[in-house]
C-alpha cells in the first residue's frame, strides 16, 4: 500500500485504501498501460499516482457511485488525456476520436519502446516527442465540406415545378 | 439548394484552355446518319431476304413470328456490326475517333491545376486486393510527379467484421508504408442504403466538394499515374465535360475462361470503343469505373432518383452509371469515351459461372432501365443507351424465341403435305421452290455482321508491329479458338439470360456480393448441378429437332453442343493449369501478360507481400493488438450508445467472456465493433481466465 499524502488536503490517503482497492487500481493501471503498448515500471508508477490523485480528490462522491472501475477507467482516460494535450500543445486530446488517434500515434512512434519512459511525465520537454506524434498521427478523413445532393425526379410535372 | 452550374457557362470556361485536347470533332449527325442508316438498311434486307425464305411457298403464322424475332435480333447485330466496322476503318487509319485527326498522345502544358480524388467504393471485397491496387495506382501516379493534385479515398460499406477490421490496418499500412497520411483517407458507412450509389452519395455530401473532380474505382481497378493525370487534364481543358471513361482493359486472371475473354477484349475491344466513341461523341456513357467526373456537376445532377413500385423493377436504381450519365447528359453536361486513354485496367471472373452470377446482378440492373427509357426529359442517345442495356440481356430470350419458334414452322412445314394444284383450277402444277441458296446467303450474312469486326480486329493484330506481344502467329490460332469457345458458350449464355430476364420479370431479386476476385476453379459435379437443367433441354430439343428433320437437326447443332457441353466447357475452360498451359503455348497472349506495365508488376509484387494478411479473426485482433484497437476507436464515428444499446452491447461482451469468440454471431460482432472494443483485461476482468 502506497502512503501517499494529500497534501492539499492534509490527510494521508494510503489510510482509506483497502487492498481490494489497491489491486483495482494496479490492475487498472496496468490494463491502461497495455493500451499505449507499456510495460516500463515508471510509466506505471505515474498511472497509479495519478489514478490515486484522482480518486482522492473524489473520494467522497466516489462511495456514491455503484462502478469504482468507471471512475478508474475515466481518471485514467483524463489523465492520459492531460498529459497528451501537454506534449501535443493540442487542446482537443480528451474526444473519443482524437484520444484514440494519439493513441495510435503514440503506439506506432513508440514501437521500439524509446518513449515508454516518458509516458505521463509531466517535467521534461516533449518536443521531440511532439514532433514524433505528429509525424505518426494518422487522418482518416479531410475537413467536412457537406452539401446537398437533390435527388432527381422522373416525374414531368416535378420538373416543370423546378424550372419555373 | 445552391444555383445549378450550367456547362455552357461555366465560370471555369474563363481559364484559357488547351486547345490540343479539345474535344471536338466534325459532323456529329452525320456519324450518327451514317451508322443508323446502314444499320436499319442492313436490317431491312436481311428481313427481306429471310421473309423471301421463309415465304417463297406461303408464308405461316408461326414464320411471321420468325421473321418478326429475326429482325429484331439482326438490328441489334447490326448496330454492333457497323460501330465495329467503323472502329476498324479509324484504327487502321489511326485516327482519332473524335476529332477525326491523326492520333497523337496528350502533351500536358505545366502541371495540373485541379484537386482530384481517387474514390474506391468497396463491399467486403479482399482488403490486401484492395489496397494492392490503391497502392500501385499510388506509386505510379508519385512517379508523375503530381501526386499533390490528387488524393485517395476509400469508401467501406463492408457488413463482414474481419473484413472490416483488416480493411482498416490495411489502410493504415498503406498510409505508413507509401507516407502517405493525409493523403490516403478510409471512411465506412454505418448504413449501407442504396449500395454502391448510396456509398458515393454519401462521399459527396460529406467530403467530394473538397474535391473539383473524382476518378472512380472498381474493387479491382488499377490505372497508370499517365492515365489518371491525363484524365484530370482533359477534364480541365474541356470545361463542359461532365464525365470522362477511359476503355478498362480486363488483365490479372489466369484461368482458360479469362484469359480468353482477356484477349478478346484486348484485340477487339479498343475496335468497339473506336467505334461507339465516334457515334457516341459528347453522348457516351459511363461504365461506373475508370471514369473521371467533375464532382460539382455530379452533385449537382447526379442525386438518383427512387423508381416507383417494388424492387425488382421499382425502388432503388442498380446499375447506377448508366442513369447518372443520362443525368448528366440531360443537364448539359457531355460524357466522353477516350478509346486511346490506356493504362486502366480492371479484372474479370475467373469463371463462366461467376460471370453469369455478375450478369444476374447487372440484369436485374439493366432491366430497370427499362422503365427509364420511357422516362421524361432525357436525350435520346441516353435512350439509346438505356436500350442497348435493355437489348444486352433481352437479346437473349428474344434469340430463344427465335429458335423455337423456328423449330415450330418446322415442325409445322413437315406436317403439311404440299399442293401442287392449289385452290383454283389450273393446267400447270405449281412446283416447290427452292431457296437454299438464298438461305446460304441469309446464313453467311448474318454470321459474317457477326464474327466479321472481329476476324478484321484479330488479322489487324497479325499483321501489326505489336503481334510478338499478342504471341505472334499464335494469335490466329487463338482468334480461331476464341471464336470456337464464344460459338458453344453463346447458347450457354443464351439461356442463361433467358432464364435471368424471366426471373426478373417475375419479381425475383438478386443480393449483394463481392465478386470472386481469384482464380477460382469450377469442380465438374458443380458444373453438373449448374447447368444440368440447360443439358436436358439440349437434349430434348435435339430429340425433337431429329424427329422432325435431320438437316434442321445438323442446323441447330451448334447451339445444341454448347447446350449439352456446357458442364464439360464451364469446367474446363475455369482450370487455372489449362489456362498457364495455353499461356506458355503464347495462346491468348495479351500485351500486358508479354511484358507487363509498371503498373501491373507492382500489384503483384504488392499483393504477394500483402498476401500474408490474415482477415479472419478481426475482433480477437482489436482485442488483442493496442493498435488494431486504437485505430479502430479512432476510426470511429462519435457518438454515444443509448441505453438499450448499452444493455446489448453488455451481454454480448458477458457471452464472449464466457463463452468465447466462436460463440457470437456475425451481427453481435458488428454490434460491438461498432463500438470503442474493451481490450481483453478489461473483458475478463474479475474473472479467472485460466478458468474452465
Amino acid at each position: 500500500m502506497t502512503d501517499m499524502t494529500v497534501a492539499s488536503q492534509g490527510f494521508s490517503y494510503a489510510a482509506f485504501e483497502s487492498a481490494a482497492m489497491t489491486r483495482l487500481i494496479e490492475d487498472t493501471a496496468r490494463a491502461w498501460l497495455r493500451s499505449f503498448g507499456l510495460s516500463d515500471a515508471q510509466a506505471n508508477q505515474r498511472m497509479i499516482n495519478a489514478l490515486r490523485e484522482a480518486l482522492a480528490a473524489d473520494s467522497v462522491a466516489a462511495h456514491d457511485r455503484a462502478n469504482m472501475q468507471d471512475i478508474l477507467d475515466q481518471a485514467a482516460h483524463d489523465a492520459i488525456a492531460d498529459w497528451l494535450a501537454r506534449v501535443t500543445g493540442q487542446q482537443d486530446c480528451y474526444g473519443s476520436a482524437s484520444f484514440s488517434m494519439l493513441r495510435c500515434a503514440f503506439l506506432s512512434a513508440n514501437r521500439d519502446g524509446i518513449w515508454s519512459s516518458r509516458f505521463l511525465d509531466q517535467d521534461s520537454d516533449h518536443r521531440d516527442l511532439a514532433m514524433a506524434l505528429s509525424v505518426q498521427m494518422m487522418l482518416p478523413t479531410p475537413s467536412l465540406k457537406a452539401c446537398e445532393m437533390p435527388r432527381q425526379s422522373l416525374e414531368k410535372r416535378a420538373l416543370e415545378r423546378r424550372a419555373s | 439548394m445552391s444555383q445549378i452550374s450550367d456547362p455552357a457557362n461555366d465560370k471555369t470556361q474563363t481559364t484559357i484552355c488547351d486547345p490540343t485536347v479539345q474535344l471536338r470533332g466534325p459532323g456529329v449527325g452525320q456519324r450518327r446518319l451514317f451508322l443508323f442508316g446502314a444499320s436499319i438498311a442492313a436490317t431491312a434486307y436481311a428481313a427481306w431476304l429471310m421473309a423471301d425464305v421463309l415465304g417463297a411457298d406461303q408464308l405461316t403464322i408461326m414464320e411471321m413470328v420468325v421473321v418478326a424475332f429475326f429482325t429484331i435480333n439482326f438490328a441489334w447485330i447490326s448496330l454492333s456490326f457497323f460501330t465495329g466496322i467503323v472502329g476498324l476503318i479509324l484504327r487502321g487509319l489511326k485516327l482519332d475517333a473524335i476529332t477525326l485527326k491523326r492520333l497523337k498522345p496528350i502533351v500536358r502544358k505545366g502541371s495540373l491545376r485541379s484537386k482530384n480524388v481517387v474514390v474506391i467504393p468497396v463491399y467486403n471485397e479482399d482488403p490486401n486486393r484492395v489496397f494492392a491496387g490503391l497502392r500501385a495506382s499510388y506509386e505510379s501516379l508519385a512517379e508523375t510527379g503530381e501526386i499533390d493534385a490528387f488524393d485517395f479515398f476509400v469508401l467501406s460499406d463492408t457488413r463482414d467484421p474481419d473484413i472490416w477490421i483488416a480493411e482498416e490496418l490495411a489502410w493504415a499500412k498503406a498510409c505508413t508504408d507509401l507516407n502517405a497520411r493525409g493523403k490516403i483517407f478510409f471512411r465506412r458507412r454505418t448504413e449501407n442504403t442504396e449500395r454502391k450509389s448510396g456509398n458515393l452519395k454519401e462521399f459527396c455530401e460529406t467530403y467530394a466538394a473538397n474535391y473539383d473532380h473524382m476518378i472512380v474505382f472498381d474493387a479491382d481497378s488499377v490505372m497508370s499515374g499517365e492515365a489518371m493525370v491525363n484524365m484530370a487534364y482533359l477534364m480541365e481543358n474541356n470545361p463542359d465535360a461532365g464525365i470522362i471513361q477511359s476503355p478498362p482493359q480486363p488483365t490479372g486472371r489466369q484461368t482458360l475462361f479469362a484469359r480468353i475473354l482477356q484477349f478478346i477484349s484486348r484485340v477487339h475491344g479498343p475496335t468497339m470503343s473506336a467505334g461507339l466513341s465516334f457515334w457516341c461523341m459528347g453522348s457516351s456513357n459511363y461504365w461506373g469505373h475508370n471514369a473521371i467526373i467533375r464532382t460539382k456537376a455530379f452533385i449537382e445532377c447526379c442525386g438518383l432518383p427512387v423508381l416507383s413500385g417494388k424492387p425488382p423493377m421499382g425502388g432503388h436504381i442498380l446499375s447506377h452509371d448508366f442513369v447518372e450519365a443520362a443525368f448528366m447528359r440531360k443537364a448539359g453536361w457531355r460524357c466522353w469515351l477516350i478509346p486511346q486513354l490506356e493504362g486502366s485496367w480492371e479484372e474479370l471472373p475467373p469463371n463462366l459461372i461467376d460471370f453469369a452470377i455478375r450478369d444476374r446482378r447487372w440484369c436485374q440492373g439493366n432491366m430497370q432501365h427499362a422503365r427509364l427509357m420511357v422516362a421524361h426529359g432525357f436525350k435520346p442517345l441516353s435512350r439509346l443507351h438505356f436500350f442497348m442495356g435493355v437489348m444486352s440481356f433481352v437479346s437473349s430470350p428474344l434469340w430463344l424465341l427465335l429458335l423455337l419458334s423456328s423449330t415450330i414452322a418446322t415442325l409445322q412445314n413437315t406436317q403439311l403435305t404440299y399442293s401442287f394444284f392449289p385452290g383454283h383450277f389450273t393446267m400447270f402444277p405449281q412446283w416447290p421452290v427452292d431457296r437454299s441458296f438464298e438461305m446460304l446467303v441469309l446464313l453467311i450474312f448474318t454470321i459474317g455482321m457477326l464474327v466479321l469486326p472481329k476476324i478484321i480486329s484479330i488479322l489487324m493484330v497479325c499483321l501489326g508491329r505489336d503481334r510478338k506481344k499478342y504471341g505472334g502467329v499464335m494469335v490466329l490460332v487463338s482468334g480461331l479458338l476464341e471464336t470456337v469457345y464464344s460459338a458453344l458458350q453463346a447458347p450457354i449464355m443464351m439461356m442463361l439470360h433467358s432464364q435471368f430476364v424471366f426471373s426478373v420479370l417475375t419479381g425475383n431479386q438478386v443480393g449483394w456480393d463481392a465478386q470472386e476476385r481469384d482464380d477460382a476453379g469450377v469442380p465438374f459435379k458443380a458444373a453438373l448441378k449448374t447447368h444440368r437443367t440447360i443439358i436436358v433441354i439440349g437434349l430434348i430439343w435435339g430429340a425433337i429437332a431429329v424427329f422432325v428433320d435431320t438437316a434442321f437437326f445438323w442446323w441447330l447443332s451448334p447451339i445444341l453442343a454448347g447446350l449439352v457441353l456446357s458442364p464439360w466447357l464451364t469446367h474446363y475452360s475455369s482450370s487455372l493449369a489449362i489456362g498457364k498451359l495455353a499461356r506458355r503455348m503464347k495462346l491468348f497472349l495479351t500485351p500486358e501478360e508479354y511484358d507487363s506495365p509498371d503498373e501491373l508488376r507492382a500489384l503483384a509484387r504488392i499483393g504477394s507481400e500483402l498476401a500474408g494478411g490474415d482477415v479472419k479473426d478481426g475482433l480477437m485482433r482489436l482485442i488483442e493488438d493496442p493498435y488494431a484497437n486504437a485505430l479502430h476507436s479512432a476510426l470511429l464515428p462519435v457518438r454515444k450508445p443509448d441505453a438499450r444499446t448499452t444493455i446489448e452491447i453488455g451481454i454480448i461482451y458477458e457471452k464472449l467472456a464466457r463463452l468465447g469468440i466462436e460463440s457470437l454471431t456475425r451481427d453481435e460482432k458488428i454490434l460491438i465493433l461498432s463500438w470503442p472494443v474493451k481490450p481483453l483485461d478489461q473483458i475478463m476482468a474479475g474473472r479467472d481466465v485460466n478458468g474452465p
